[in-house]
């Protein structure tokens, strides 16, 4: 395995080779910020490139490509609250809040530093686990996701805030728009309404897009100014203290990586609930913020951006263990693979160890490069939220709805952003929270499919919930943290009162 | 005698403005669109952009041949794209068959037939073969799951599926009434689910079962992760194991799949006989053969006289089960 890895870093090494990663990172930092891109549709968009060159200088490519989407993605959920990806729409939360506060920079600073660290930590996590890989990927089966999801889903309540009602209404309406469209359990397609643009069910890109970038861009157009509020000069130094805002906060930056790292390792979940679930977990664990989480905690940007990064080494944990890919990104890269005669599957570990290392390397030094570049643009990049509307509306309004377009070329997902923009405006207007509508949305259909399969598994058993251990201890991990909050908040309540009564 | 002068006349005509319409007469044109009925990273994305530049390569190399994902509808969308291009070539489209005749053959909408596409000849073919878990297979044998008084149990995609319609077709001709555990999104996704024990076995394409095959260990010692008990084929067994045709069910050989490249229905004969010739020569290509055999996807191909009467054959095949695929089709819970 050490050869394999020398290899892999010689086979980085040449000038060719590191401006290969470097066009790949740069590619990936695009697609990542444009929304609706993305680093599937970057990688589909490089293969013809790869058709003249050797297997190991498509990886690098790919890999550079791969490792930077999410980071790029991350700078335009906290610039123009504009998910880049779906997985950085949970960074979106805290993360345009602090832009609309005028830090944008520290916010950046903090997103790319995460990205760079979860990133690392996802690959190093991938080598450390090779040996016991496949028992990874299989200790989660359908009554484990399905605890998964419900855990996920709790944070409804606990992100609700004080809006539990509004919360639980939001999160209704989006458990009902995961439900639309095709279902695999049954192969039947429902609430479509013979339009056939709803067969596949309503796309989450474009309906993020709407939610956030384009109903941002009403309520600005209705409030006029700029994204930020702060009148006083975008200070630099913000940059520096985002990224010393990571290390601070170690452990949100720690957990963020490893839930990164399991759920990418579990195909069929991918980096969205990944960092859906970080990003929840976090809220869970911090109930006495110092800043309401929503309003803009930093720790609400590290832990999914560290995630949505950790995520690429962990999907690549079922593509080495059993030739499977575990996010759409890596169905793509295996892809790339067997256009250049490798076969994926049990053969790729065994007789391509060097391009697997090549892989890794090339994924941890992109992860790093593309954050160095966006630390190095972000105070260029902040300036955005500096812009006046006149200028900002139209062009983001655009590039989102272009976005929105160019996912599948269709005209009908626009038409979805709209009704989200406009939904997502209403929402902003009546304080309605977006968060658990989004929740909801994500987790919804991975709640039903999972519950469904551990039925036809169990023959309608619900023992199979509490029978199983991981299952079991999902279940009381989800008990806790819907009384942790309760509990923690009733403790501060008790001090105080002595400490008022010791007065 | 006039009357048949002005037809033959205008026959001539007409066939003398076909030859030189535009359309035909710079054809190949600049850009067709080769069109994937699914998205990036699948086998039909990997096959379509491979065998893009061999077609390239026999159409004279002047023409750009843009391969586009258009993913929806289970496939169905591309279908319905190529159905209403205008005949003039420039889309084709690898149909996954039988899937993409389902609609067809249970009377669905599907906004294409495919009795009427314009077949130019097929790339590829898979067959199955039926598999278990290695270390957790509640069933060593074929023979056992045969005389098993429970359930069977297994793991697969959608009812209408491929996979399920092959898998439906096998255990109705066998005698076994199976439980299926649907939802899973692709066949590598409901293998895993048998190698974790969520069901007993499954239907599996040769060329995917293969990944699960150790390179380092021989013979039986190779299947870690999966099993082969069955092999669906008239032939020998690849793997050793016992077949259909073994087991006297001759006709069960022809479930499987076939990547069969059609373009809109009406294109003029000429452009069509250049695509088919074409297509042949690409997927014959020694370098486009080779590549199918690296990566263990052989081609298969076949010229579009004999394509058009496979789709024949396979329509023929699949109508005879049209109550059994429309009740799998149907069935919800």
């Amino acid at each position: 395995m050490f050869e394999a890895l020398i290899e892999g870093i010689i086979n980085l090494g040449t000038p060719h080779s590191l401006m290969l990663l470097a066009a790949g990172s740069a590619v990936g930092l695009l697609f990542g910020a444009i929304p609706g891109l993305g680093g599937t549709t970057a990688v589909a968009l490089l293969i013809p490139l790869t058709f003249g060159m050797e297997p190991w200088q498509a990886i690098i490519l790919m890999g550079g490509v791969m490792a930077a989407t999410s980071t790029g993605g991350s700078v335009s959920a906290i610039l123009l609250n504009t998910p880049g990806i779906a997985p950085n729409a949970a960074t979106t939360f805290d993360g345009y809040p602090l832009a609309q506060q005028g830090k944008a920079g520290m916010a950046i600073g903090a997103g790319a530093t995460a990205s760079a660290l979860g990133g690392v930590i996802g690959v190093i996590s991938l080598v450390a686990v090779i040996p016991i890989m496949k028992a990874i990927v299989l200790l989660f089966t359908p009554p484990e996701f399905f605890m998964l999801a419900i855990f996920g889903l709790c944070a409804i309540a606990v992100s609700s805030g004080d809006r539990l009602l509004q919360g639980l209404i939001t999160a209704i309406i989006g458990l009902m728009v995961g439900f639309v469209g095709y279902y695999d359990v049954t192969s039947t397609v429902r609430y479509d309404f013979g339009i056939p643009l709803l067969e596949d069910g309503i796309k989450l890109v474009p309906a993020l897009i709407g939610l956030f970038a384009i109903s941002e861009m009403i309520n600005l157009a209705m409030k006029g100014g700029s994204i930020s509020q702060e009148t006083a000069d975008v200070k630099i130094s913000r940059i520096s203290d985002g990224v010393k805002s990571v290390f601070k906060n170690w452990s949100t930056m720690l957990v963020g990586s490893g839930y990164g790292t399991f759920i990418g390792a579990v195909p069929g979940v991918g980096g969205t609930v990944a960092a859906f679930l970080s990003y929840s977990t976090q809220v869970q664990r911090d109930p006495a913020p110092d800043v309401e989480y929503g309003e803009g905690n930093i720790k609400g940007v590290i832990a999914p951006e560290s995630a949505n990064n950790a995520k690429d080494g962990g999907s690549l944990i079922p593509t080495l263990a059993f030739g499977i890919p575990g996010s759409a990104e890596t169905a793509v890269f295996l892809g790339v693979l067997v256009l250049h005669g490798i076969e994926p599957g049990q053969k790729l570990l065994e007789d391509h160890q060097d391009l697997v290392f090549t892989l890794v390397v090339a994924l941890t030094v992109s992860a790093v490069f593309a954050t160095l570049v966006v630390l190095i643009l972000a105070k260029y990049m902040v300036l955005l939220t500096k812009i006046s509307v006149h200028m900002l509306i139209p062009t983001v309004t655009v590039v989102a709805l272009v976005g929105a377009f160019a996912l599948n070329t269709e005209i009908g997902d626009v038409v979805i952003a709209f009704i989200f923009a406009f939904i997502g405006y209403f929402m902003i207007r009546f304080n309605y929270p977006r968060v658990t509508f989004t929740i909801a949305i994500v987790l919804g259909s991975i709640t039903e499919l999972s519950f469904h399969q551990s039925m036809l598994i169990s023959d309608d058993q619900l023992s199979i919930f509490y029978t199983r251990g991981i299952s079991v201890f999902l279940f009381a991990l989800t008990i806790l943290s819907l009384a942790f909050p309760t509990f923690r908040r009733k403790m501060k309540e008790r001090k105080l009162a002595k400490e008022e009564a010791g007065k | 005698m006039i009357g048949k002068i002005t037809t033959s006349v205008l026959a001539v005509g007409a066939a003398a403005m076909l030859a030189s319409s535009p359309a035909m007469a710079d054809y190949p044109r600049k850009k067709i669109t080769f069109l994937i009925a699914y998205g990036p990273g699948g086998g039909f994305d990997t096959i379509t952009r491979k065998l893009g530049p061999y077609l390239k390569k026999y159409l004279g190399g002047k023409v750009t041949i843009v391969a586009k994902n258009l993913p929806g509808g289970r496939g169905k969308k591309a279908a319905q794209f190529l159905a209403k291009r205008k005949a003039n070539g420039s889309h084709i489209l690898m149909f996954n068959m039988p899937g993409h005749a389902m609609p067809n053959i249970i009377g669905e909408k599907a906004g294409y037939d495919v009795r009427k596409i314009d077949w130019l000849g097929r790339v590829a073919q898979f067959r199955y073969v039926i598999v278990t878990s290695a270390s957790k297979g509640k069933y060593k044998n074929i023979q056992e799951v045969l005389k098993s008084k429970s359930q069977i149990k297994i793991p697969i995609t959608g009812p209408g599926t491929t996979g399920y319609l092959a898998s439906a077709i096998l255990w109705n001709a066998l005698g076994v009434q199976p439980k299926y555990i649907t939802g899973y999104k692709s066949s590598s996704r409901y293998a895993l689910g048998v190698i974790r024990g969520d069901g007993d076995l499954t239907i599996l394409a040769k060329g995917s079962f293969k990944k699960y095959i150790s390179s380092k260990k021989k013979k039986r010692a190779a299947f870690k992760d999966l099993k082969p008990i069955l092999e669906i084929t008239n032939g020998k067994s690849e793997f050793g194991v016992p077949t259909t045709g073994e087991m006297g069910q001759k006709d069960l050989s022809i479930l499987g799949g076939d990547r069969i490249v059609g373009t809109t229905p009406g294109t003029p004969k000429a452009i069509k006989d250049q695509l088919a010739t074409a297509l042949y020569k690409a997927v014959t290509d020694p370098e486009f053969v080779a590549w199918g055999n690296k990566v263990g996807r052989p081609v298969a191909p076949l010229n579009a006289k004999d394509a058009t009467k496979l789709v024949g054959e396979l329509f023929s095949y699949y109508t005879q089960y049209k109550d059994l695929l429309a009740a799998s089709n149907k069935k919800t819970r």
